[in-house]
């Protein structure tokens, strides 16, 4: 069940009303079900593997609290383990297995045969961080352990967050599960009008830009020039917009819930320098690095370049089973290290560097392999006019209408985006604020050119699903 | 009760702008669009005389047969009733069936994989013919039927745009129209014409269950059985190049065809020619392949036409 998907919007708005209908006390239970119900449309056997780590970190909370000393540190490493070894096996297996032979065949070792036919858990990365930051943060004190196996099945199985985040943390979510929630219209709308956003940058923008971008990324060596840094150009948007189309299709479902999810994004584009780029960008997973892996090498004492990269890299491994991926990390680490050396840049300047930086790195991150990522950025400046002039004329593909919806798509969400930075607030809030007829208005506008315009027979899949 | 009035209001304000959008849409379609034909297509099933010979299918068939030569060696009319492989298979049939009589011979021939409809090309398709609306109606689900009317809305503004775009001197890309397609059904708009350049591109077809799509043609075939008709299937054509390729899914596809009532009256190879015979996709035939493949069909409908029909 796509979460763009009338099938989602059906079963959300069934959920939503049994949620409310339901008394308080079966309320986590009916979450539950519904999550696992979420859960099981994608592959249902997986909800075992989810079980696995969810009775595991379970238990481990609870004998946490239990245990003093070095018995402690063992019953969290244990946890951690438990969580590491379903994410080796499920997505990491051949990619080792890959690279060992690899090195084995420069050493003279004989080689590993073994085929994984295992499909990659839909999430897997995003429901094992989570699970592994309660556990963790148990440990620190920060949390006391849960008592109640459903409160805690939901905190990891939340369907709104199941499968691609925001990866959110026990002290936020386990009391909002826990408290009493009322149908308020005004939070309801809001989170709404959120989801109509998030379809809005989901099935207008990214699901238009998708195929303008994998028609040049799947032969990327078939062109030169225009061509390749357009794509690239697009593929910036498209994975903005699918991410934090998705995210706030998340953040809304979980408010009309009464869950509050933390905030994904915050126009990254914006950014004026690397460091702030990564303030602004997957923002759960960017402070889950920054708290379990970066602080505890050391953070910003001693080492702290090290201490950078090494994040990266683990940041850029978590994304993809493949070097690329690494790669993409490695030089996000690498802009992050020249910012702390170099000197400030005017924000103007730093802004404009900073997102041809971040292009860069996107092509690691898009391209499906090395010889790809080093003929676009080879090639990118070749024969300039003629190419642009070929962009023009094919428009990558698109027909004279997506092309305008696009152009007038993306214009839209700029001045949305220009707007709530100089207010500092999300659209969606200043809203509520409105009269009821403005604010109806407004919904009919959203929805009406969600539907005029979105992209509904053709659904991609959200990019981080696939993580 | 605020967000039921609310919630109530919006989907009345959604479904009345969609409304509107369609009967603009409508009105402002250029009637002259490839699908547009559907009109003549099932004029011609409605007034052709006598026995016909009847051909549903996609574009293998709109752009692989020479209606004329057929008519003009059986003796008897030819309904080209085929047209866009998107259409899917249950609607050219839902809307022949009504329409056969005693004698007429039809031979279904979708393309590879192509019997499921797609929602985008009906709604599309409902702006030049609305039948497609009553079709989604009574074969779909209700999720299916929303998604269909919202992008029959969609496909109005496309329409709108599309006649905004070329007033401001825009440049349309579609390269065949409804004027293209013989009165017999047969696009013949590309037979002088060069073939586009890179056309033939890969195509790779994967092994999927047709069990539907066989119950489907055999639900016809006795349906047009009792109003006196026969019903024959048929494997399109396709290039060398494309054969190649898909060989394996396409030996599955003829597995599953295997026990099926409605006799075959091909095999897959049958019309198979190289890819030089090919104009813009492995389906549409130019000229010089449209000659040979009638001549084929020809050759494959013999045993299946009796003397006296010849």
């Amino acid at each position: 069940m796509d979460f763009h998907s009338f099938q989602f919007l059906l079963f959300f708005a069934v959920v939503t009303l049994g949620f409310f209908l339901l008394p308080f006390r079966c309320r986590p239970i009916w979450l539950l079900s519904a999550s696992c119900y979420f859960y099981v449309q994608f592959l249902p056997l997986y909800i075992l593997v989810l079980g696995f780590t969810i009775v595991v970190d379970y238990f481990a909370g609870l004998w946490l609290e239990r245990t003093q000393g070095r018995s402690r540190t063992a019953v969290l490493a244990l946890s951690i383990a438990a969580n590491v070894s379903v994410l080796a096996i499920f997505k990491y297996a051949v990619f080792l297995t890959q690279n060992w032979n690899w090195v084995g065949a420069r050493l003279g070792w004989g080689a590993v045969d073994w085929q994984s036919s295992l499909v990659l858990p839909i999430g897997l990365s995003f429901h094992t961080f989570q699970a592994m930051s309660y556990t963790i943060e148990v440990y620190r004190g920060h949390v006391p352990a849960e008592r109640s196996f459903i409160q805690y099945a939901l905190y990891v199985m939340f369907f709104p967050q199941l499968v691609a985040g925001p990866i959110e943390r026990p002290q936020n979510v386990l009391p909002q599960l826990r408290a009493q929630h009322f149908f308020e219209f005004e939070r309801v709308l809001s989170g709404l009008m959120l989801v109509a956003f998030g379809f809005f940058k989901k099935v207008v923008i990214a699901d238009r830009l998708a195929p303008m971008v994998d028609i040049i990324y799947r032969n990327p060596q078939q062109y030169v020039g225009a061509p390749l840094l357009a794509a690239t150009l697009c593929f910036a948007l498209q994975i903005y917009c699918d991410f934090s189309g998705y995210s706030d299709i998340a953040q809304g479902s979980a408010r009309v819930l009464g869950i509050n999810l933390m905030t994904n994004f915050r126009r990254p584009y914006f950014a004026a320098s690397p460091s702030e780029f990564w303030t602004r960008w997957h923002i759960s997973l960017s402070t889950w690095f920054r708290d379990y892996v970066y602080i505890p090498l050391g953070g910003n004492r001693g080492h702290w370049a090290r201490n950078i990269l090494l994040t990266f890299l683990l940041s850029g491994l978590w994304h993809g089973a493949s070097w690329t991926y690494v790669a993409w990390g490695g030089l996000n680490g690498l802009l992050l290290v020249a910012e702390g050396r170099g000197r400030r840049w005017p924000r103007a300047a730093g802004w404009l560097l900073t997102n041809a930086a971040i292009l860069v790195t996107w092509v690691f991150f898009r391209a499906r392999t090395f010889a790809d990522a080093g003929h676009i950025l080879t090639h990118w400046w070749f024969s300039p006019q003629a190419s642009l002039q070929r962009v023009w004329a094919s428009r990558m593909g698109a027909s004279a209408y997506d092309a305008h919806v696009l152009a007038l798509s993306v214009v839209l969400l700029l001045a949305v985006e220009l707007w709530e930075e100089r207010r500092g607030e999300r659209w969606t809030d200043w809203a509520l604020g409105l009269p009821g007829w403005a604010r109806f208005l407004l919904c009919y506008v959203l929805v009406a050119y969600i539907m005029i315009f979105g992209k509904m027979n053709s659904l991609q899949q959200f990019i981080y699903f696939q993580f | 009760m605020r967000f039921s009035r609310f919630l109530i209001g919006l989907l009345v304000a959604l479904a009345v702008t969609a409304r509107l959008l369609l009967v603009v849409g409508t009105r402002c379609a250029d009637q002259q669009h490839f699908l547009a034909a559907l009109n003549d297509k099932v004029r011609l099933l409605d007034t052709a005389p006598g026995a016909r010979l009847v051909l549903i299918g996609g574009s293998n068939l709109l752009f692989g047969v020479d209606s004329s030569e057929l008519q003009a060696s059986l003796g008897r009319p030819v309904c080209n009733f085929s047209l866009h492989a998107g259409l899917g298979l249950e609607y050219p049939l839902w809307l022949a069936l009504p329409r056969l009589r005693n004698g007429d011979l039809v031979v279904i021939c979708p393309e590879y994989f192509a019997a499921a409809a797609n929602l985008e090309v009906l709604a599309q398709s409902a702006l030049y013919y609305p039948e497609a609306a009553p079709f989604v109606a009574q074969r779909f689900g209700p999720l299916d039927q929303l998604r269909f009317h919202i992008l029959c809305a969609q496909k109005a503004v496309g329409v709108l745009h599309s006649r905004f775009y070329l007033a401001l001197g825009g440049n349309n890309r579609d390269p065949l129209f409804r004027r293209d397609i013989s009165p017999q059904g047969d696009m013949i708009g590309h037979l002088d014409r060069p073939r586009p350049p890179g056309s033939l591109r890969d195509f790779a077809l994967h092994p999927k269950d047709y069990s539907g799509a066989v119950a489907l043609i055999e639900e016809f075939a006795a349906q047009a059985q009792q109003k006196g008709a026969r019903v024959v299937f048929a494997y399109p054509t396709v290039c060398q190049s494309f054969w190649t390729q898909n060989g394996e899914p396409i030996g599955d596809f003829a597995n599953q065809l295997a026990g099926m009532r409605c006799p075959i009256i091909n095999t897959p190879m049958t019309f198979v020619y190289p890819d030089s015979l090919y104009y813009d996709t492995a389906y549409h035939l130019t000229r010089e392949g449209r000659q040979r493949r009638t001549v084929d069909l020809l050759a494959c409908l013999q045993p299946f036409l009796n003397g006296k029909e010849r």
